[in-house]
């Protein structure tokens, strides 16, 4: 199931990176997270005119992507697949993880409500507003990113791989002239 | 009074009433941010008159950190004992988004970009 702007990415795309993560990995050295979103975003800026101000930006759009698949996954299953492919006058960032079945359906409700989403100033204003500590159910860290950076946001959704365990994929594109 | 590690300092300047944010700030672990609203409330209940909120040098904050300040704010509106005034970088997109966020939340908050 799809829901929102998500294209499906050749697997053999050229000008691209893909690192293959574990989540147990990425929870017990936290900085991870954010050293693997600088490195991408360093990368992918480093001919940009704006350099500072896009590396920046798109270090901090890959981190919270990132984060949130650390958050949700198993630790001990499967990876946290996070794809960059530059089309020079887009990014594309994509993260792919396996989750419970509890955090899928949770998940599919937060897809569904940012996709639905006219303003998002106005829902991430309300979910702040609204935020307990327990910050997954409200979708809080894509909202922010969503409101914050012009891209267009999209989740795949595939079915059941084991015992109650699942493959969810999340993506971004983001303009970089706008960005 | 301050918190830092390798990676982030937070530090109070008592001569000029400001909280400065420094490094990166992208902690995962809750309580590590509930640490950081609870050393700005207690900052905040030393009865100044004024506070500054100086995040021009801190480079990344992630969302659980940007609600945390949001939480702040919404906990101190609610005692409006002194002017808060924000410092931003001008450079660092997220902090022009959010930071005009925090005047959504509380219009009294005052904003300036460097």
């Amino acid at each position: 199931m799809i829901i929102g702007n998500y294209v499906e990415v050749d697997d053999g795309i050229k000008n691209s990176l893909k690192m293959s993560l574990l989540p147990d990995d990425l929870s017990r050295v936290w900085k991870r997270c954010g050293m693997t979103a600088d490195y991408g975003a360093t990368y992918l800026s480093s001919v940009s005119p704006d350099r500072v101000k896009i590396q920046n930006s798109l270090s901090t759009i890959l981190n919270e992507l990132i984060e949130n698949a650390a958050k949700n996954a198993p630790k001990q299953l499967g990876t946290v697949d996070v794809f960059l492919v530059d089309n020079r006058n887009t990014i594309l960032f994509q993260v792919d993880n396996y989750v419970s079945e509890s955090q899928y359906r949770i998940f599919q409700q937060v897809a569904g409500n940012i996709a639905k989403c006219d303003d998002a100033n106005a829902k991430y204003l309300k979910a702040l507003e609204n935020c307990d500590e327990n910050q997954r159910e409200s979708g809080i860290g894509l909202l922010t990113i969503l409101n914050f950076f012009n891209l267009k946001m999209g989740f795949k959704f595939g079915g059941a791989v084991g015992d109650g365990i699942y493959h969810v994929s999340v993506q971004t594109v983001i303009s970089l002239q706008e960005s | 009074m301050h918190i830092e590690n390798e990676d982030f300092k937070i530090h109070f300047d008592n001569n000029i009433n400001s909280i400065n944010f420094s490094g990166s700030l992208r902690l995962w672990n809750p309580d590590e941010y509930l640490k950081i609203k609870q050393f700005m409330l207690d900052v905040h209940d030393l009865n100044l008159p004024e506070l500054t909120l100086d995040f021009k040098d801190l480079v990344f904050l992630n969302s659980s950190g940007i609600s945390t300040l949001c939480k702040f704010i919404i906990e101190v509106k609610k005692f409006d004992k002194m002017p808060i005034r924000i410092i931003g970088n001008s450079q660092i997109l997220w902090q022009t988004k959010s930071f005009q966020n925090l005047k959504l939340l509380w219009d009294k908050i005052e904003l300036r970009f460097v």
